[in-house]
């Protein structure tokens, strides 16, 4: 039995569905009212994570509050292609890196799209500036891995370092950064979008190429 | 900031805050059609308001209704809005939660009545794409045209609510009692025959940027709160990363700016609705 503490309008547990939905795990939601009812700061919330943050996954005995631990814990646990989370050295090597990325650096997105969507403001100049430079690092490497068949953040094939790293830039504009001049980052949207199994949450379309 | 000087604007009431979320003898500031404000709750529980930045003026009125805290910067000549279900039990209430969204408040409110985007913003809760044809529906103007409504309305839903079990053809009406208010009354899915409400509160900040006040009366004893707020945060979510490239920001209300169809009927009375009350501020007159 797998329990999710969830929250809809949360890119990090995003990154846990998405996952859960690709490899093809099913699990119990635990909706938390994070907006307006602040319930993962209450005492009883510290009780099953004291870091005060969602997402937290039980499955079983094990609880993992840490949302790169628990992409970790699904891709070692329930894939069996092995393709999630490569063994090569190269590859782990990339994925260890932007999954470090998407928890840091892009964790200002996901701070300045929820600070937005709960009317405690628009982004500061400076903000704006740094958020566009991690962009751009994103962007480059993509531009990049385009000229050199790297279709993916760790190689050929798709990993949980692109989970990690798609829910922040995806839902970037609902922060106010706006994605305009990122075309490499746009195509490798679509083909995350174009995973099997693939799902949405708020602020991010499918791809309609099949409906319309 | 700037206060506007558009007097059918500053004499509406709006709401401002949520009562339950400002503590006792704590003090909060906002913004509301370019004037800050000091919302202040006392030991007693009390509210005050005042200009942040105009200390030797009359403080502006103030008011607690439906759990809101509301403001008034001018003379309104009627009281906020009249809803009858708050009166009424049987259904539970539900703060929704304030959301933020850098777009006019009419920008919002219209979206809110539009049924032609369910099937593409709200796919596979309140609408489909196998089902995105919208039904015909009447627009009236009610209480000597203070009030616009669009009745009538249906639309099939395969998830209408938190409690909704599968597809249905759910019929609801909208209600618009001041260019800032929405309210829907929809079909329960619990209590046949009886009506969910929900209702938007806007706030305009400036004239291109607002916060959504919103709460839920709804018959559902079988959903905890944070299920059913899930839901309706997926909905709202989907509504803003649509309104946030709505182009220009501020409502166009002059006829050269639209080639609508059938079922914008309730978008284009809304115009013609706010073109003729004189309201200058989040629209856009200009007629090209």
């Amino acid at each position: 039995m797998i329990r999710l503490y969830d929250y809809i309008l949360s890119a990090d547990c995003y990154k846990v569905r998405l996952l859960c939905a690709l490899l093809g795990v099913n699990y119990a939601p635990v909706k938390v009212n994070v907006h307006p009812g602040r319930e993962h700061l209450s005492p009883d919330f510290v009780r099953i994570n004291p870091r005060q943050s969602i997402p937290v996954l039980e499955d079983g005995e094990r609880r993992i509050c840490d949302t790169n631990a628990i992409l970790i814990h699904l891709a070692r646990r329930y894939d069996q292609s092995g393709r999630w989370l490569p063994k090569d050295d190269t590859s782990l090597d990339h994925v260890m890196e932007w999954l470090g990325f998407a928890a840091k650096e892009l964790d200002l997105l996901q701070t300045l799209r929820m600070r937005s969507i709960t009317a405690g403001g628009e982004p500061s100049p400076q903000e704006l500036e740094t958020a566009h430079a991690y962009l751009t690092i994103i962007e480059d490497y993509l531009a990049e891995g385009e000229l050199t068949a790297r279709p993916w953040l760790a190689g050929q094939t798709p990993t949980i370092a692109d989970i990690a790293v798609f829910p922040p830039a995806a839902l970037a504009a609902d922060g106010g950064v706006a994605l305009d001049r990122y075309p490499a980052l746009w195509r490798w949207l679509d083909r995350v979008k174009r995973l099997d199994g693939f799902i949405v949450m708020p602020g991010v379309f499918p791809n309609l190429a099949a409906v319309v | 900031m700037t206060r506007t000087n558009d007097q059918v604007a500053l004499d509406e009431w709006y709401a401002v805050a949520f009562t339950a979320e400002i503590p006792k003898g704590s003090s909060e500031t906002t913004t509301l059609l370019g004037q800050n404000l000091t919302i202040h709750r006392g030991w007693d529980g009390a509210f005050q308001c005042a200009l942040s930045d105009g200390a030797s003026e009359t403080p502006p009125l103030l008011k607690e209704r439906y759990g809101f805290v509301w403001v008034s910067l001018g003379r309104p000549s009627h009281d906020i809005v009249a809803i009858a279900e708050f009166e009424q039990s049987g259904r539970r209430f539900i703060h929704r939660g304030r959301i933020g969204v850098p777009s006019s408040g009419q920008r919002v409110i219209e979206n809110f009545f539009d049924l032609s985007h369910f099937s593409f913003v709200h796919t596979g809760t309140l609408g489909g794409y196998d089902s995105a044809e919208v039904p015909k529906y009447s627009v009236e103007y009610r209480e000597n045209d203070r009030e616009l409504w669009a009745v009538g309305c249906s639309f099939v839903q395969p998830k209408a609510s938190a409690a909704a079990g599968g597809a249905s053809t759910i019929y609801y009406d909208y209600r618009i009692p001041s260019p800032f208010i929405s309210i829907i009354y929809k079909d329960s899915l619990v209590k046949v025959g009886k009506k969910d409400l929900i209702g938007l509160f806007v706030q305009p900040h400036d004239e291109e940027s607002c916060t959504v006040h919103s709460f839920a009366l709804v018959h559902d004893e079988q959903n905890s709160p944070a299920h059913i707020l899930h839901f309706y945060h997926e909905i709202f979510a989907q509504d803003r990363s649509i309104l946030l490239h709505q182009r220009p920001k501020r409502l166009p209300v002059h006829p050269r700016r639209e080639i609508p169809t059938i079922s914008d009927a309730s978008s284009i009375a809304y115009r013609r609705w706010l073109d003729r009350s004189g309201l200058q501020f989040g629209l856009d007159r200009t007629s090209n």
